[in-house]
């Protein structure tokens, strides 16, 4: 299921699942302009969604990169069996888990309720700041559902592909993270 | 009583959906049943209301910026080196680890080998440059002041390197002499310096030999001979 959101026409024609295609192909052949083009098309997304991971931006660029070395070694590999983001994020996400699991664990909770008495932004960036806080007390994999979902714009099934696993866990995953983001938020919130 | 039951019927279903309601990926079929179920259930609808703000708030561009030129020529260093062309396509489904995620996996008994085999590698080259003569490598004992004449480099070969960015400057002189270099240019695009060797510059296989002790080490994440200057 590709949403409207993702696909929409680029400016030189096509869409940019063709245009993403494209690249891929040229890049097969060794184009390094080619790989140069994807890599920037890529390299925010990826390193906000790495970011989720890792919390550590020197970790997320060196898991940009060797997603990247994959996609440059495997890049004549891709059938088309799936959107390029899905290959590519799926790739970002598997790199993501193997430097986690060595690099140990993630820097120590945020104090909620501290924060919460500090902060005092508009209600848009206060919600952001919320948010970011809330998601890093999520468990990983609801917090990476949260990210593909409705940062990334990707589908249950697209997710599923990426974090390989049926589509009901991510529903699953989903349906924990939203509990547990309401009642973060709310402790976040404070009272009124 | 009727249109209650199926409601309450929907309702677990519904919740599954919503966020898939609101980003826009439901499958076109399911949305008119779903919307329906929304008008008509508080619970619902303040679910719906909420995702649909918290997506807002995914979605807003955050105050991190990123260097994404910067790290593309590392990696285009990476795959331009002769190593990643040397690598069988098919013998590589995952990335080699890169150093700075090796370097974490401190607990890994494959990386206590490969820590071991580093350690040889570096008694190798300080051996190296210990036997070698000085005069060859560049390094023999001159009293050199500010005011002294910079040796030429103009007819030597020379090579580029890319160092690790932990590497620290004591340590980069001792990768420098060992290999009997000097730094002639950069840091260029990329972080990418140029190095000389102080005459008599070395044969073409001298020059190999120092090339590839400066790719055994693990802070030079790139060296290549310059073509043009290897005679």
């Amino acid at each position: 299921m590709i949403s409207a959101e993702h696909d929409p026409r680029s400016a030189s024609g096509g869409t940019t699942e063709e245009r993403e295609c494209a690249l891929l192909a040229r890049i097969a052949g060794r184009d390094s302009a080619a790989m140069k083009e994807l890599y920037l098309l890529y390299h925010r997304r990826l390193a906000r969604f790495l970011m989720r991971i890792t919390t550590r931006y020197d970790l997320a660029e060196e898991i940009i990169n060797d997603t990247f070395w994959v996609v440059w070694q495997h890049a004549g590999d891709f059938r088309g069996a799936s959107r390029v983001s899905t290959w590519i994020l799926g790739i970002a996400y598997r790199r993501g888990l193997k430097t986690l699991r060595y690099a140990g664990p993630p820097p120590a909770d945020v104090d909620v309720e501290a924060e919460a008495a500090t902060e005092e932004p508009t209600q848009r960036a206060e919600l952001r700041e919320w948010l970011d806080t809330a998601l890093q007390r999520l468990p990983l994999e609801q917090r990476m559902v949260m990210e593909l979902a409705y940062h990334l714009g990707h589908s249950c099934e697209e997710i599923a592909a990426i974090m390989q696993c049926p589509t009901n866990t991510v529903k699953t995953r989903m349906f924990h993270a939203r509990r547990k983001l309401k009642t973060l938020l709310t402790t976040l919130a404070g009272p009124d | 009583m009727k249109l209650l039951s199926r409601l309450s019927a929907l309702h677990p279903r519904a919740e599954l959906l919503i966020p898939w309601l609101v980003n826009g990926s439901l499958p076109a079929d399911a949305e008119p049943a779903l919307r329906e179920h929304i008008a008509s259930c508080p619970q619902c609808r303040e679910d719906y209301a909420q995702q649909v703000r918290v997506r807002e708030a995914m979605r807003a561009e955050g105050p991190l910026v990123f260097a994404a030129e910067s790290s593309y020529q590392k990696l285009l260093a990476r795959i331009q080196s002769p190593e990643a062309n040397r690598e069988p396509r098919a013998a590589a489904p995952e990335p080699s680890p890169s150093r700075a995620t090796a370097a974490v996996r401190r607990t890994s008994p494959a990386v206590r080998w490969l820590a071991a085999a580093v350690i040889l590698q570096a008694f190798a080259i300080g051996l190296g440059a210990w036997m070698w003569p000085a005069s060859r490598a560049g390094t023999d004992a001159r009293y050199v002041t500010l005011t002294s004449a910079a040796p030429s480099y103009d007819s030597g070969p020379r090579a580029r390197v890319l160092f690790s960015t932990s590497l620290s400057v004591g340590a980069l002189r001792a990768v420098l002499r060992a290999a009997g270099a000097h730094i002639i240019d950069g840091p260029a695009d990329g972080d990418v310096y140029t190095l000389g060797f102080a005459p008599p510059p070395p044969s073409r296989a001298a020059l190999e030999k120092r090339i590839a002790a400066l790719r055994a080490n693990p802070a030079v994440l790139f060296a290549e001979p310059v073509q043009d200057s290897v005679r």
